[in-house]
């Protein structure tokens, strides 16, 4: 006698079962049988999302949600051509639910204006938007329980700032704010952030993130534009960096120590990161005001063990002075890399190699051979030419000694 | 929920200790029979963990632990399985990855007991586990086969059956996809009784399919594909991708939507000759027809000669429109829906 089990299940082990299946096979499932009839019915978590060649349609989403009963926990959107309108009308639905995971991720083709409902989910813990027009409304009281915020390709309406969305979500951990447009500065104030990837366009940083550990910061914009950052007298690293104290990692592009070397470069560190252990920079190799903000970063960070340093050159520069900034600006500091294990010299795939660009490589490699104590690795990675570079480099004189050289 | 068993004596815990090197946990299950397992992988099980720090039990035969109805002996050794090797903490995450697939390998009727096992213990991954493991058996079947895997009775009135397909199954390209279908099995089995009309009917009917492309293009004419190298690229963008695309491929696309919305508007001024202009009316009604006309498909027999012919120009077409439009057939279509609703067109055929 063959025994009907699954339909015996409990409620909740049958929407476990059911959350794991595309909604589409999920809600086929009522043809079954009798039990199975209402049973997708109460599932907390919605997601429509593209698989393989199925597309989801507006119709479907609207049908999903008039069917549906029970609470709505989880809500993922991505790949419908939705209009506005079927937008506004389904965040009316989820912002009855006590909504706790929402994502929406909208076609490229034109961005999708965010319902002002939105910001009535007050129950909302992670949040992920793509491709849209936030207008944060005047009356908004935060997320309080926001700990997950991802903004990708986003465009600010009104009199919003990012400023203010971020404010008011104070236990918010991780963000990530990806191609964007700011005006004047952009300040976040997240007292318990964690992560932080910011790629965008802005005309100053200030971070007022104490608890941040690792942090992704890239800047699309251009030299002209760096008014405010220039016009300051206290550098622009204690400014924007100068609040992390617990930071781990990070990652700076080539724009942003741009905009670091605006203002006033000291000698010595402004704050001293006693927890980062991880750098990654991608410097112009002769600029020195460049060059100065990296050193003055390698010397803020006295645990630091992991270095990841990428050249590029500018192509129309013929800066023949260029060729000692690493010698001069290296003073003997003690903490400059005295912790250091790991250095990866990367050079990127689509850069055209200068000799310039090696001799600024080699010189680095060189400073960091002399003064480093108990490095042990020093990877080259996508170099075309290893073995005039191997012999150069095992001429150096080496402070450490078992330094291993690998060309990748 | 467990049922807690009695309160043991102060006097007895002072005892059982010293002996073994290795403490044991004793579960009873429902049907009366004990068994007997090692401490720790014992308190690998929420439950029995709570049970045994709050009332003291399970240490020793007379004062086992007594185990919800729904964990039969058999299930609980396999449970005990599961929770030993997890327990060991050195295990690498392949390893138990490749444990964890292979526990799974059970028949269904297993697979149910599992996980309701699993759930009155309180482990939460095991329950997990399972459940994934039952969604992979369900995922891609039909409703036969999987009432037949897991003895479903089929239980429902026919209406009751048609009622959340409707829902599920308007994807538009499908709805197209069947029309076509249905469209060229008429035409075919024409074909066959005109066969002196047959050379004309072929050309009309393989112009009508490139006329159904073009229309859903949203083009008239045959401008073809060079504008769908910008949609190529993937822009989905997922968490933590730390890929920016250009503006340039954002234009193309700009562009192309504007292109089309145009060409969108004025598709109903079809101005060619009378057989292409039918040709590109029968395609409209395909995308605008909103009824399901299941009961256009009446299986003929058609030459298998034919049929394959027949399979082959819908694979085709099928083909063509996921990989090269899919958005832009999918845009389309959904917008001349919102269309349609206003008219009172009927369309079928």
């Amino acid at each position: 006698m063959d025994i009907d089990y699954i339909s015996e299940l409990p409620a909740d082990l049958k929407d476990e079962i059911l959350v794991k299946l595309p909604i589409k096979e999920a809600v086929k499932t009522s043809i079954l049988s009798s039990k199975w009839k209402d049973a997708w019915t109460s599932i907390p978590d919605l997601v429509f999302e593209r698989n393989s060649l199925e597309f989801m349609t507006i119709r479907l989403v609207d049908n999903v949600l008039i069917f549906h009963h029970g609470p709505i926990l989880k809500f993922k959107l991505g790949s419908v051509h939705a209009c506005n309108e079927a937008i506004s009308r389904w965040m009316i639905i989820l912002s009855r639910n006590r909504i706790k995971d929402l994502e929406l991720s909208f076609g490229s083709r034109e961005a999708c204006k965010i319902p002002s409902r939105l910001f009535s989910c007050l129950a909302l813990e992670r949040l992920i938007l793509s491709e849209c027009i936030i207008n944060v409304p005047q009356n908004f009281q935060g997320f309080k329980l926001l700990h997950t915020l991802y903004l990708f390709s986003f465009k600010l309406s009104g009199i919003t700032t990012i400023a203010n969305l971020v404010s008011g979500c104070p236990l918010l951990e991780r963000l990530t704010l990806f191609e964007f447009v700011q005006q004047g500065c952009l300040h976040i104030l997240a007292p318990n952030l964690r992560e932080l990837d910011i790629l965008g366009e802005y005309q100053d940083l200030c971070l007022e993130t104490p608890k941040l550990v690792s942090g992704w910061i890239y800047l699309n914009g251009d030299h002209e534009e760096f008014l405010i950052a220039k016009a300051g007298k206290e550098s622009n690293i204690k400014k924007a960096l100068g609040c992390l104290h617990n930071i781990q990692s990070l990652q700076i592009g080539p724009q942003f120590i741009d905009y670091l070397a605006m203002a006033h470069i000291p000698e010595n560190p402004p704050t001293i990161f006693n927890c980062l252990t991880k750098i990654s920079v991608t410097v112009y190799c002769f600029d020195r005001d460049e060059i100065a903000v990296a050193l003055c970063l390698f010397k803020s960070a006295p645990i630091l063990k992991v270095l990841n340093i990428q050249f590029l050159d500018f192509d129309d520069v013929d800066q023949l002075q260029g060729q000692s900034f690493w010698k001069l600006k290296a003073t003997e500091h003690y903490c400059l890399f005295k912790c250091l294990e790991t250095l990866n010299i990367i050079y990127a795939q689509d850069i055209r190699l200068s000799s310039r660009n090696d001799e600024s490589m080699l010189e680095f490699a060189e400073l960091v051979l002399r003064i480093a104590p108990v490095l042990e690795k020093l990877y080259i990675i996508d170099y075309e030419d290893p073995m005039v570079c191997h012999t150069k480099l095992k001429n150096f004189h080496k402070l450490s000694e078992k330094v291993e050289f690998k060309f990748i | 929920m467990i049922r807690g068993s009695q309160q043991m004596p102060e006097s007895e815990t002072a005892i059982i200790k010293p002996e073994a090197m290795k403490s044991y946990i004793w579960l009873q299950c429902a049907d009366g029979s004990i068994q007997q397992v090692e401490e720790e992988v014992a308190m690998f099980c929420p439950t029995i963990c709570r049970e045994i720090l709050k009332t003291g039990s399970g240490s020793s035969k007379n004062y086992a632990i007594s185990l919800p109805e729904k964990v039969s002996p058999a299930t609980l050794s396999l449970i005990l399985d599961y929770c030993r090797f997890h327990q060991v903490a050195g295990r690498s995450n392949k390893e138990r990855k490749s444990f964890d697939e292979r526990f799974v390998k059970v028949d269904t009727d297993q697979l149910c007991e599992l996980i309701s096992a699993a759930d009155s213990l309180g482990l939460k991954p095991l329950v997990d586990l399972t459940s994934r493991a039952i969604a992979r058996m369900i995922e891609g079947r039909t409703p036969e086969e999987i009432r037949e895997i897991f003895h479903l009775p089929d239980d429902l009135t026919e209406e009751e059956k048609l009622e959340p397909l409707k829902n599920v199954n308007d994807d538009p390209r499908i709805r197209l996809l069947n029309r076509l279908y249905a469209r060229k099995r008429k035409e075919l089995k024409e074909r066959q009784k005109q066969k002196e009309a047959k050379v004309v009917e072929e050309r009309k009917d393989e112009r009508s399919v490139d006329e159904l492309l073009s229309f859903i293009n949203g083009e008239e004419g045959s401008r073809n594909s060079k504008t769908t190298k910008g949609k190529k690229k993937n822009r989905r963008r997922k968490e933590h991708s730390k890929d920016s695309s250009t503006a340039d491929a954002y234009h193309t696309e700009k562009k192309e939507r504007a292109n089309m919305s145009g060409a969108c508007t004025s598709s109903g001024n079809v101005s060619s000759s009378p057989n292409r202009n039918q040709g590109l009316r029968e395609g409209a009604q395909d995308p605008f027809a909103l009824k399901l006309g299941e009961d256009d498909y009446t299986d003929d027999e058609l030459d298998p000669a034919m049929q394959e012919e027949l399979d082959r120009e819908v694979e085709d077409f099928a083909r063509r429109l996921n990989s090269m439009w899919p958005d832009r057939v999918q845009e389309i279509l959904s917008l001349g829906q919102d269309r349609r609703r206003n008219s009172s067109f009927v369309g079928h055929f």
